[in-house]
């Protein structure tokens, strides 16, 4: 109710603004009326001129704009201009990306050179702001941008890779090493408890970035703040990153890239298993501590000598190195009215795990086309195709990892190799080679897409853009599972699991902006609508069996033995309208101010919660244009400071919560058939709304030392409420998937700060960028009746995390181990009040356990939080230099201060039975001789439960790692000739310094699908990050 | 000027067109919605089909709870290392923080308690059928009994499901009100099904039988007789001659099976594969070396406890190097180096005899059987007659034809006056390995402590145990639900934590 009248009000707003705007004749004649009338006492004059940079080199693209008015123009491809001014007193403004912005004053000029020099800071850089840029010296929120560059070093498998330790406030998560493999990016922490992850704009439409050729791309924005994202309302909550594709210049001559990069990537770190001599003798220590006769025939196993002997090393069986490679080619130029660029891409990333591949292809196209004076058509459009081929690599039971660790390494990877028998494990997890051998499980996507806009520009002030994106996308997942005779378990059979999907949306925008400079004002209005619908349809087979061959080319449902019981299909649309606008003003180079508001309404929630409205302000002062600045401005050459409040929505979640639907189940057998079934499967939630976030920044850019030193420094407050949240249900509701509710408030705060330093004035150049950020997070209240805490981060089926009222979320809820018992005295003395042992199992040797609750026993409740997956700080270190040709750069980044809960430490170190094997770490178990430890004495038996989870699991998962080295040398003009604009080789290392005090595979370890949200840092087995080595090359003509 | 006044005309209509396009928000699922649902027959016997997928879940009905749930007794130990099932098995969990079989089991049967109080609360109001509306209500009504009666016999008292009051989920009603809840689906369920029933559906037979055996829960004795005897006396049911052919795959569907749970090839249920040693043969004969699951496995107490001449003995347990078993087209002694007792439970091997096939062999699960019902008749009539558990040397002459019924045809001489300790071994040795009797019928007499207490440990598989009957005639609640319910839920007596 509260919203709908909010709405008709917006509408109302709107139309007004838009009545006024869109009246011809009214407003807007009568500012071009001053504008046509205004001083043209003089006779215009003719200047022509050429535009280098500081080696002579002419540069085309270079904006040229008489200041005060909008009249301006491009330099040509070879960096030549003619333009038009009134008088002699006109000032012309030339701007280049990257460049300091040049003024000067006609005079008596008439043909003019100019030398733009780089510029230290970029502080006129333009950037994306959402449906437009903005100068960033005018920014007045929190936004951070990425160059091109950056994101092309090493071999990344896709942008969001690319992204990490780039941006302060900005945290990357891998979440496996594995080619194809997801990351999860998170801006200034978790405001939800549920998605986090931040909303992507590419080339103004809403979408993924993971499929971008990040050589394709010419910018990334950052926005963080509320005030920045508020343009994007609904959906911005979590930050909003905005991508701009390359794209040809004016006048430009044409120009032809080509990039290859080669190398070889391998594990980081080697992990290691027990040998079976060291296996014999920890396993035959545990049988012995458990008192197990020796007449038992358990004992058989370990007496026999054929199991003494060492076979094989199963990590070193999965783990090999591999070729990668990344290729790309781009073709760009333009001419007075059209511009174009064509790239194609190509990546080819084998796994370190072994048969595990990556590939993708893509294509671009992007062009634009004055079709008429003042009138603009452009497009992007892009193909991409990708392919997966994956391998289990974190099955809590059957992943390769796993399997490596706990097979013995006395079986032999093949008994008869000949005849394909493999060595078959003592336990239950597979022979880690069958496994890979007989899993062909791929992955292919195929998408192509973009938008075409047309741009109208009126009355000199007025833009008038209207755009179109689509998107199309198909995904197919086959999964084929072949015999591997020994194998071990799931390995006996063959089979075929086949699913597909398509996906479609769209989105139209609609902007009308005005952008009129009066004086010392400058003022920039927009207004907008936007309409985005999409549709996602899959169908997944059940599974196919006893395929009479395996032969890869058959390896299609026709050829299976025994057809699957039913076909599953179903899809999911949403729909999504807005309307939005911003006014900013600037006043005299000091002041700035800008406001934001957009309604959303979406298909998400019921008609009656359907629409949001979130506004936002911020404002700017720049200190340094003061004139009582100006004896400071030697020391201190740029003093901003910052502040914006705003809010924000979130609304993700699956489609149609406000709906109980019945869906189709597995089928049971009855008459001894399948027999179709369906159930309601979830309960609808009416009330369903969006989750609003408040964000208040305070920001301050500086630089000193004529822009040498810069710095960035934000603190920010941000407060989510509404929180949209599965609290979980008692299973006695008898559904599967609790629905989401509108419950509780998280609270983020930290700050963010980046320092650069740079010195482009010698020969050798340099510049060095920190990235540090904090963020403490806390959920303030459940806002649910009784509902206080939220059990989350399943591992093996019982809970190692919590989100609980008042506590940080991500945090660790185990209980706390005090110790091992060193002798019977210490066991006997854990008393509680009646007089009992609290632990009356144990034995020396056996982990102490502390009864927290004092309710005399060990027990659930005794749980506590542990310790937090998030880690306090995150920080980043870049360093690039240049000298006479040579490159250098590097990019460290790391965090500290968070625990990582190593699952495989169940097994590991706390045995779970004689059919696996152990880490090495056990051999430093408890015995009366070794009694300064803290793994605990060997037992199978294990009626102390050493095993539950407890703070013996968790480890600081604190890292630095060197992300990047690169050296690169580009040849002289003179060995390269004319023709040849670049040439440079480089040899890039990823990941080749890890500094960690983390036992596990890696320290970088994200989350994994199955998992809460909330709760990373649970390791069960992830595939390390490889280290690679690269060769490439640059070649531009 | 006039381009100009265009694109503003038009920005202008798209705008309002846009606003005016209310219905561009409306999505609906592409999936039954309550308000197009539970409309035809045939929804009805889809939903009532939903009912059943949860029994054939992982740990439901004839699943790895299922099987587990035998260790509790003397018949079985866990042969798998779920340490914390395995506490609970042995009387020393304080918790259930068990999150596998005990966990998953609870929740699968609410899932057909849910599902079957919609069929219950739904059908009704469809036109349909009527004699058809009345089997999907007595199936309904009995699968929901069914359910319910398996948690109570665990954990106790339970929350009742109700589809219009879901705070009723939240808290746990009586043990007799829980029953009274069980009872009253049987009765419903006998008013509305037919002897004849399909395949892996109740009939007739099961929902008085299944009443039978909650009376006998329940101490009422005659309406337990009368509910049994109404079965017996129907002549629709029949014991099949052989023991061991039962648990084929040739022989799951006999009249003696009052319910069998369905299976079908490479589907759940997936009884045989949890009980199967892993390594069958050692090595002497080719074996699909670690299919089995090899999660339960028998103790040698009850491979001692045969009755000479006992035909049900070869079909259940065979012991490591005496016993000859066949498996995957091979029969030769059994070898099992990876089951920790010399004895496994082989009952449900047959599906493997010829050829290891697939993990899920397709066997039916006997979720209820006439043998049963004799043996309850035969328990009413002795505790109608001076027998019962309190008075176990007692002869009862008036039992021994449904005793002797079961017992001859299991190779043993009649008795003609059985007692109550007759009683107890037809009920372990007829009934062992089929989901928990032993355990919970030694619960019901008040016995569980006398047997269990006595036994000495049986290697490190089978350690001594204590048994206090206040504390662990019920298994403790799933901490999971007392945590989610933010202990509205509440733990049973004896147990630790809210």
């Amino acid at each position: 109710m509260k919203w709908k009248s909010i709405i008709k009000k917006k509408t109302a707003l709107l139309l007004i603004i838009g009545a006024v705007v869109f009246s011809p004749g009214l407003h807007a004649n009568a500012l071009q009326g001053q504008n046509d009338s205004g001083i043209q006492s003089n006779v215009p004059l003719k200047i022509a001129g050429k535009v280098t940079d500081s080696k002579g080199e002419a540069i085309p693209g270079v904006n040229v704009i008489v200041k005060g008015t909008n009249i301006g123009i491009v330099t040509d491809s070879k960096g030549q201009f003619t333009i038009e001014v009134r008088d002699n007193k006109a000032i012309l403004a030339f701007s280049f990306v990257g460049m300091k912005t040049q003024e000067i004053t006609v005079g008596n000029q008439t043909l003019l050179t100019v030398v733009l020099t780089e510029d230290a800071v970029g502080i006129d850089e333009v950037v994306a702001i959402g449906y437009g840029t903005q100068k960033k010296a005018d920014l007045t929120g929190s936004v951070a941008t990425i160059a091109s560059e950056k994101l092309t070093q090493g071999i990344n498998q896709s942008v969001s890779h690319a992204l990490q330790g780039q941006v302060s406030g900005v945290t990357v998560i891998q979440n496996s090493g594995e080619p194809g493999g997801g990351v999860e990016i998170r801006i200034r922490g978790a405001g939800s408890i549920n998605d986090n992850s931040p909303l992507y704009v590419v080339d103004g439409i809403i979408g993924g970035i993971n499929n971008l050729n990040p050589s394709d791309i010419e910018s990334m924005t950052v926005l963080k703040d509320a005030a920045s994202a508020a343009i994007y309302g609904s959906r911005g909550a979590n930050g909003v990153i905005i991508v701009t594709t390359k794209k040809g210049k004016k006048n430009q001559k044409t120009s032809v890239s080509f990039n290859t990069s080669q190398g070889v990537q391998q594990a980081w770190k080697m992990p290691t298993s027990l040998s079976a001599e060291d296996r014999n003798m920890i396993h035959k220590e545990a049988l012995t501590n458990d008192g197990t006769a020796t007449s038992e025939s358990i004992w058989n196993y370990y007496n026999d000598p054929k199991n003494a002997v060492t076979r094989t090393d199963w990590f070193k069986e999965v783990l090999k190195p591999a070729y990668i490679s990344n290729t790309d080619f781009s073709i760009q130029g333009g001419g007075e009215s059209s511009n174009y660029l064509f790239s194609l891409g190509y990546l080819n990333n084998n796994g370190i795990v072994t048969g595990t591949n990556y590939k993708r292809y893509n294509v671009r196209f992007n062009s634009q086309h004055e079709i008429a004076k003042n009138l603009t058509f452009g497009e992007n459009f892009s193909v991409v195709v990708n392919e997966q081929k994956g391998a289990d690599t974190r099955g809590g039971y059957d992943g390769v990892l796993s399997s490596a660790l706990f097979n013995m390494r006395n079986t032999p990877v093949w008994v008869d190799q000949a005849n394909l028998i493999y060595g078959t494990p003592s336990g239950d997890f597979p022979n880690p080679v069958a496994s890979l051998n007989s899993r062909d499980m791929s992955q292919k996507n195929n998408g192509f897409g973009g938008n075409a806009y047309l741009e109208y520009k009126f009355l000199n002030f007025l833009t008038l853009k209207t755009d179109l994106g689509y998107n199309w996308g198909s995904g197919k997942n086959k999964n084929f599972k072949s015999i591997a005779i020994g194998g071990g378990r799931g390995l006996d059979q063959n089979s075929l699991n086949e699913n597909y999907s398509t996906s479609q949306t769209w989105v139209w925008n609609n902007t009308l902006a005005f952008d009129k400079r009066f004086d010392k004002h400058h003022l920039a209005v927009l207004a907008g609508m936007s309409m985005e619908s999409g549709i996602y349809e899959w169908l997944a087979s059940g599974t196919a069996k006893n395929f009479s061959n395996e032969s890869p080319a058959l390896r299609y449902f026709n050829n299976g033995g025994t057809f699957p019981d039913h076909v599953t299909g179903s899809a999911d649309d949403y729909a999504l309208q807005s309307y939005f606008g911003r006014a900013s003003y600037e006043f005299s180079d000091k002041y700035l101010f800008a406001a934001n508001i957009r309604a959303d309404g979406s298909s998400k929630f019921p008609s009656d919660k359907r629409w949001g409205v979130f506004p936002s302000f911020s404002g700017g002062w720049r200190i340094s244009n003061e004139d009582f600045f100006s004896g400071l401005t030697n020391t201190i050459s740029d003093l901003k400071l910052r502040a914006s409040w705003g809010q924000l929505g979130n609304d993700k979640i699956p489609n149609y919560q406000y709906y109980s639907t019945v869906s189709t189940v597995e089928s049971p057998t009855l008459g001894g058939n399948s027999f179709t079934a369906v159930a309601q499967n979830r309960y609808a939630n009416p009330n369903i709304q969006w989750e609003v976030t408040t964000q208040t920044d305070l920001g301050i850019d500086a630089s000193f030392l004529n822009n040498r030193l810069s710095l960035t420094a934000d603190y920010f407050d941000k407060e989510t409420t509404n929180i949209l949240v599965q609290v979980p249900l008692v299973s006695s509701l008898g559904v599967g998937t609790a629905p989401y509710q509108n419950s509780g408030q998280v609270s983020n705060k930290g700050y963010e700060l980046g320092i650069t330093y740079r010195n482009m004035d010698n020969e050798f150049k340099y510049s060095v960028t920190a990235n540090v950020s904090h963020v403490a997070n806390k959920l303030v209240t459940f806002g649910v009746a009784g509902d206080k805490e939220i059990f989350a981060a399943n591992y093996k089926n019982v809970y190692v995390g919590r989100i609980a009222e008042g506590q940080p979320l991500g945090h660790f809820y185990v209980l706390n181990a005090l110790g091992l018992f060193q002798d019977q005295s210490e066991i006997d003395n854990y008393k509680n009040a009646s007089g009992n042992k609290i632990q009356p199992y144990a034995v020396p040797g056996d982990v102490k356990f502390e009864d927290r609750n004092k309710d005399g026993v060990i027990g659930a409740n005794d749980r506590f939080n542990a310790g937090s997956s998030f880690p306090a700080l995150t920080a980043s270190l870049n360093f690039n230099a240049d000298y006479k040709g040579f490159d250098m750069s590097m990019l460290w980044d790391g965090t500290q201060g968070n625990m990582i809960f190593n699952g495989l430490k169940l097994g590991g170190v706390f045995m779970q039975g004689t059919g696996y094997n152990n880490s090495p770490e056990i051999l430093d178990r408890w015995t009366p001789q070794n009694k300064s430890t803290t793994v605990p004495r060997v037992t199978i038996n294990d009626l102390n439960s050493n095993k539950t989870y407890s703070t013996l699991y968790l480890e600081d998962g604190s890292y630095a790692r060197l992300k990047y080295l690169t050296f690169g040398y580009t040849f002289d003009k003179n060995v390269t000739g004319e023709k040849i604009s670049k040439l440079r080789v480089y040899l890039t290392f990823q990941n080749l310094i890890t500094i960690t005090k983390y036992t596990g595979f890696d320290p970088e370890i994200g989350a994994n699908g199955d998992f809460n949200n909330n709760i990373y840092g649970v390791d069960q087995g992830a595939y390390p990050q490889a280290r690679s080595y690269m060769l490439g090359i640059n070649f531009n003509f | 000027m006039n381009i100009m006044k265009k694109y503003i005309q038009i920005t202008v209509m798209a705008v309002v067109l846009a606003s005016c396009g209310k219905e561009f928000l409306n999505k609906e699922p592409h999936e039954f919605t309550d308000a197009v649902f539970w409309k035809t027959a045939d929804q009805a016997e889809s939903a009532l089909a939903g009912v059943y997928t949860p029994l054939q879940g992982e740990e439901g009905l004839g699943g790895e709870e299922w099987c587990s749930i035998e260790s509790f007794s003397d018949n079985a130990y866990m042969n798998d290392n779920y340490s914390d099932y395995i506490a609970m098995s042995e009387f020393r969990a304080l918790q259930n923080n068990e999150g596998d079989l005990s966990r998953n089991s609870y929740v699968q049967y609410y899932q057909a308690i849910k599902r079957a109080t919609d069929v219950l609360t739904n059908v009704p109001t469809i036109t349909m059928d009527a004699a058809q509306q009345k089997r999907i209500l007595g199936e309904a009504n009995f699968l929901l009994a069914f359910s319910y009666y398996q948690l109570a016999a665990r954990y106790g008292g339970l929350p009742i499901y109700n589809s219009t009051d879901p705070s009723a989920a939240l808290t746990r009603k009586t043990e007799a009100e829980t029953w009274a809840v069980i009872e009253t689906g049987l009765k419903n369920a006998t008013t509305q099904l037919e002897w004849a029933h399909q395949e892996g559906r109740p009939g007739l037979g099961a929902a008085w039988g299944m009443l039978a055996k909650v009376y006998a829960h329940e101490g009422k004795w005659s309406e337990a007789k009368t509910a049994a005897e109404t079965v017996i006396s129907s002549g629709n049911h029949s014991l099949f001659a052989n023991y061991a052919q039962l648990f084929t795959i040739e022989h799951e569907n006999e009249s003696e099976i009052l319910w069998g749970l369905g299976a079908r090839f490479g589907s759940y249920p997936i009884t045989p594969i949890l009980m199967l040693p892993n390594d069958v043969w050692g090595g002497k004969h080719p074996d699909a070396v670690g299919a089995g699951w090899r999660l339960v496995s028998a103790t040698e107490a009850i491979y001692n406890a045969y009755q000479p001449g006992d035909l049900r003995k070869a079909a259940s347990v065979a012991k490591k190097g005496v016993d000859i078993v066949t498996f995957n087209g091979t029969t030769d002694t059994i070898v099992a180096p990876n089951n920790q007792s010399p004895v496994v439970c082989i009952k449900y091997m047959s599906p493997y005899a010829a050829a290891y096939t697939d993990w899920a062999a397709g066997l039916n699960v006997p979720a209820l059987r006439y043998a049963d019902i004799l043996l309850i008749d035969a328990e009413a009539i002795m505790n109608l007659n001076g027998g019962g558990p309190g008075n176990r040397t007692t002869g009862v002459s008036a039992a021994a034809v449904p005793f002797n019924l079961v017992r001859q045809r299991a190779g043993l001489a009649p008795i003609s006056a059985p007692t109550f300790n007759n009683l107890m071994y037809e009920r372990r040795m007829e009934l062992a390995f089929e989901g928990g009797d032993r355990h919970f019928d030694l619960v019901r007499w008040g016995l569980a402590a006398e047997v269990y207490n006595a036994l000495s440990a049986e290697g490190t598989y089978k350690p001594k145990r204590t048994f206090i009957a206040a504390t662990h005639r019920l298994l403790p609640y799933p901490q999971g639900e007392i945590d989610n319910s933010n202990g509205s839920i509440t733990q049973n007596p004896g147990y630790a934590g809210k």
